[in-house]
């Protein structure tokens, strides 16, 4: 759990000895970590207790609800490999955000560089899949899946440069640039696939691409058609770059510097400017695979209305809660897509087996008020068990109040 | 230390609340038969959405031992976590025997997943798969023939208008709503000669095409803002082709003010009652006996793919176990406008069963928006040309070599 606390600014570990027994100061230091790592889980099932509540209020019973929230997401193999197969994108995509965040920066734009990664992940199929390959390259299946993800990888970090280019070359706020190319970037994949738009196909009368050949198709597992292993590859890649910055290299250092202070770590030598379009530019890449992802997956294979669907705002909620640590993202990620999953089919189970008509918006109010949740107990994890030593010098103080 | 120690015991406890575990149930019936409809908005939009579901619940009245499962709101943005493929195995493993997809967005997965699960029945609700000979044995289409509702609805909107502009509000752009938007024009334009003797070539008719079969903030174009837009630019009769209900409530609000305005909805028979005081009527799909009878023959056995265009009950549109379309009146119609709505429905009627004397707007000399020729002088349309709004639809051999269709000469808004 090192590394947890390393990446929590709240959860520091108890420096050496500095005055009392030894043996107190482990138990001090102990009684610090505890309700830092419990804390999320508390929030968590705080917050099941009043979805829960609300569920009772409207009749169904929670614990039927409790059963159903297993039925569709762990209890049998074809529901976890749908749920690993949403998740994924999910998240790739909260990696890519553990960097901006910690570096400082509300990459709010990343559900932006989703959609413009589905776009280039299409692109790709459609440069060398469709029609005439592109300068006549036969790339074959492997090699046309390749460039799909290189297409999406760079298109999305492109999108999130511009917004780090907004922030230092044209001083935009990147909070701003993100909100503005997000709205770019969805309403140019709707001009792609709408209204005859130039990427529907002719006398179509869904809002989408046509379904990408079969050459083209990212393979599934056998017994799971929706799930494919490339992206099992792909994910555990980026988990380990992102480590990898984090924990190991300098530059994961100079992006936590900027983060605490960004004018002191220009100050003391750090390229601020180019760090911020190059941890912007990761997480562009990032979130455009998680985008290819989204249009590749075996039951999609083709570029939607909407490729994201707010895939890149719940990362965003998915790495606060995980207090950027890149060793929490997998764990909260996972648990947001089992609610997502699991809430629909709790909605759905009342729905199908006790005529209990639920509200389609559960899943968002059990998401939103998880992260209300989380906040809350990090709150009362502070008010009741204030993090020892935090800042070296309140030292004493902390000990004369205890 | 005390205090700690019992808000951590009260936190422990939560947790352990949420995790004890729970027993299994549900229990599946013999005697039911099962059918899955998947919507594509909310079951309450007074709608599109509203018209399947209470047909669901139609089938479900009416034939003992059936039973709807239905998943409202199915689309990329309501609900990223799932796609038609996982929502129809889901009712494939509660037992659905018969899935009926709703909407032009499934068409092309409805498709595919049909072939995944050859032993259920499917039906696309306004597709044409069936029709071109392309789509697996256990799929089918049907569509009611809502061209006659969307011309009363002109009908309606031209003997109520003072300004002479009427104001669509189109979803997205295919064969489907190309022909209703064409169609609410033909039977504007006949009224507006015929009953008012004005002439028609006044008549200013406009269609904004939203992007989608309903508001989606940040994705399409928010209907309420195109209604207010139209409305200030001097358009007093809104109609809506859209899915929800944005026309009548907008109007409704401008009348509140003071505004003489009106509004037509659309799909759901009930939508007048957004703002009945300046509703002209609604034109509303009434699913329910297709349902019945698709489900009752699936369960027969005796189902067979079929594309069927299903036409109005011309003895009486508004009979709920007879008439696929229907048009019911609004309460801002005088009994004027009734009267003359009464004739003109009358006519449509004889013109529909091939009576002598009877009104057939698909007649032409009728062109498109480009000026190429859709009918000629005294020729009269073929099912399948105004289906696909093209003229060549006859001779294609595909969808693919269909002309895309095409507004008519006089609507303003694009085709494409």
């Amino acid at each position: 759990m090192s590394t947890t606390e390393q990446s929590s600014p709240a959860s520091h570990p108890a420096k050496p000895a500095m005055n009392g027994a030894q043996g107190r100061m482990l138990w001090r230091s102990f009684l610090d970590l505890l309700p830092a790592m419990l804390a999320p889980f508390f929030g968590i099932a705080a917050a099941l207790g009043i979805i829960f509540g609300i569920l009772a209020w409207q009749g169904a019973d929670p614990q039927i609800a409790w059963d159903y929230l297993y039925q569709g997401t762990l209890a049998d193999a074809a529901k976890r490999a749908d749920l690993v197969a949403y998740w994924m994108p999910l998240a790739i995509t909260s990696f890519g955000l553990v960097l901006t965040y910690t570096a400082g920066l509300w990459n709010i734009g990343v559900e932006g560089q989703i959609v413009m990664g589905a776009i280039g992940a299409t692109w790709g199929v459609r440069l060398f899949a469709e029609g005439e390959p592109l300068l006549g390259l036969n790339l074959g299946h492997t090699g046309i899946l390749f460039m799909c993800f290189v297409l999406a990888a760079a298109s999305g970090a492109l999108w999130a440069a511009l917004v780090g280019f907004l922030k230092t070359r044209g001083g935009v706020n990147e909070i701003f640039g993100g909100v503005a190319l997000n709205f770019i970037a969805q309403t140019f994949n709707m001009y792609l696939v709408s209204n005859g738009g130039p990427w529907q196909p002719a006398g179509s009368r869904a809002t989408e691409t046509a379904r990408f050949p079969e050459i083209a198709r990212l393979d599934a597992f056998a017994e799971y058609r929706r799930l494919s292993p490339a992206t099992i590859y792909i994910t555990v890649g980026a988990m380990v770059l992102v480590f990898l910055i984090m924990y190991v290299s300098r530059w994961g250092l100079q992006l936590r510097a900027m983060g605490k202070n960004q004018r002191s770590a220009f100050l003391l030598g750090v390229r601020t400017e180019r760090n911020i379009v190059l941890s912007l530019a990761i997480c562009g890449a990032l979130a455009g695979i998680g985008g290819a992802y989204r249009v590749m997956t075996p039951d999609v294979s083709k570029l939607t209305a909407t490729p994201s669907g707010g895939v890149g705002f719940l990362a965003i909620l998915v790495v606060l809660l995980a207090s950027m640590s890149a060793v929490l993202v997998p764990f909260v990620s996972f648990v947001f897509a089992m609610l997502s999953k699991g809430g629909q089919r709790i909605e759905s189970g009342f729905q199908w087996d006790h005529d209990l008509l639920l509200d389609r918006s559960l899943v968002r109010v059990l998401q939103s008020t998880i992260v209300l949740m989380v906040v809350l107990a990090f709150g009362v994890r502070n008010r009741f068990f204030p993090p020892h030593r935090a800042q070296p010098d309140t030292d004493e103080d902390e000990v004369a109040r205890t | 230390m005390f205090r700690k120690l019992a808000v951590g015991l009260i936190l422990i406890a939560i947790v352990a609340g949420g995790l004890s575990t729970v027993t299994p149930q549900v229990a599946a019936q013999d005697d039911e038969f099962i059918f899955g409809v998947v919507l594509v908005g909310p079951r309450d939009d007074h709608g599109w959405s509203e018209a399947h579901y209470n047909a669901g619940l139609y089938v479900q009245d009416n034939l003992p031992g059936a039973r709807m499962i239905e998943l409202e709101s199915l689309n990329s943005a309501d609900r990223p976590e799932t796609t038609l493929d996982q929502v129809v195995q889901d009712m494939v493993d509660q037992g659905a025997e018969l899935i009926l997809t709703t909407s032009a967005d499934f068409e092309v997965d409805t498709t595919v997943v049909a072939e995944q699960y050859p032993d259920v029945t499917f039906v696309n609700v306004s597709g044409d798969d069936a029709l071109w000979g392309i789509a697996p044995e256990n799929l089918g289409n049907f569509m009611g023939q809502m061209e006659y509702g969307k011309m009363i609805a002109g009908c309606a909107a031209a003997l109520k208008t003072q300004t002479g502009q009427i104001g669509y509000i189109g979803p997205l752009i295919d064969p489907e709503t190309v022909r209703l938007t064409n169609s609410v024009y033909l039977g504007a334009r006949h009224c507006y000669e015929e009953y008012r003797g004005l002439n028609p070539d006044d008549l200013q008719f406009g269609v904004t095409w939203i992007g989608f079969w309903f508001n989606i903030p940040g994705v399409t174009l928010d209907p309420t803002e195109v209604a207010n837009n139209y409305l200030d630019s001097g358009v007093d009769v809104l109609i809506s082709g859209i899915d929800t209900t944005e026309a009548i409530v907008v109007a409704g609000q401008r009348a509140a003010e003071g505004a003489p305005v009106w509004a037509i909805p659309y799909d759901f028979e009930g939508a007048c009652s957004e703002a009945p005081d300046i509703c002209l009527g609604v034109p509303y799909f009434n699913w329910g006996p297709k349902y019945l009878e698709t489900v009752q023959a699936v369960q027969d056995g005796t189902w067979e793919a079929e594309w069927d265009w299903m036409a109005p009950d011309w003895s009486d549109i508004n009979n709920h176990d007879t008439s696929a379309v229907g048009f019911n009146y609004g309460d801002a119609l005088t009994e004027e406008e009734r009267a003359m709505l009464d004739e003109f429905i009358a006519a449509l009627a004889a013109g529909a069963q091939g009576e002598e004397g009877g009104l057939n707007l698909w007649t032409g000399p009728l062109n498109f928006q480009d000026g190429s020729v859709f009918l000629e002088e005294g020729e009269v349309a073929t099912e399948k040309q105004i289906w696909f709004q093209a003229s060549n639809a006859d001779e294609a051999a595909s969808p693919e070599e269909v002309t895309p269709q095409q507004l008519l000469e006089g609507v303003e808004g694009t085709s494409s």
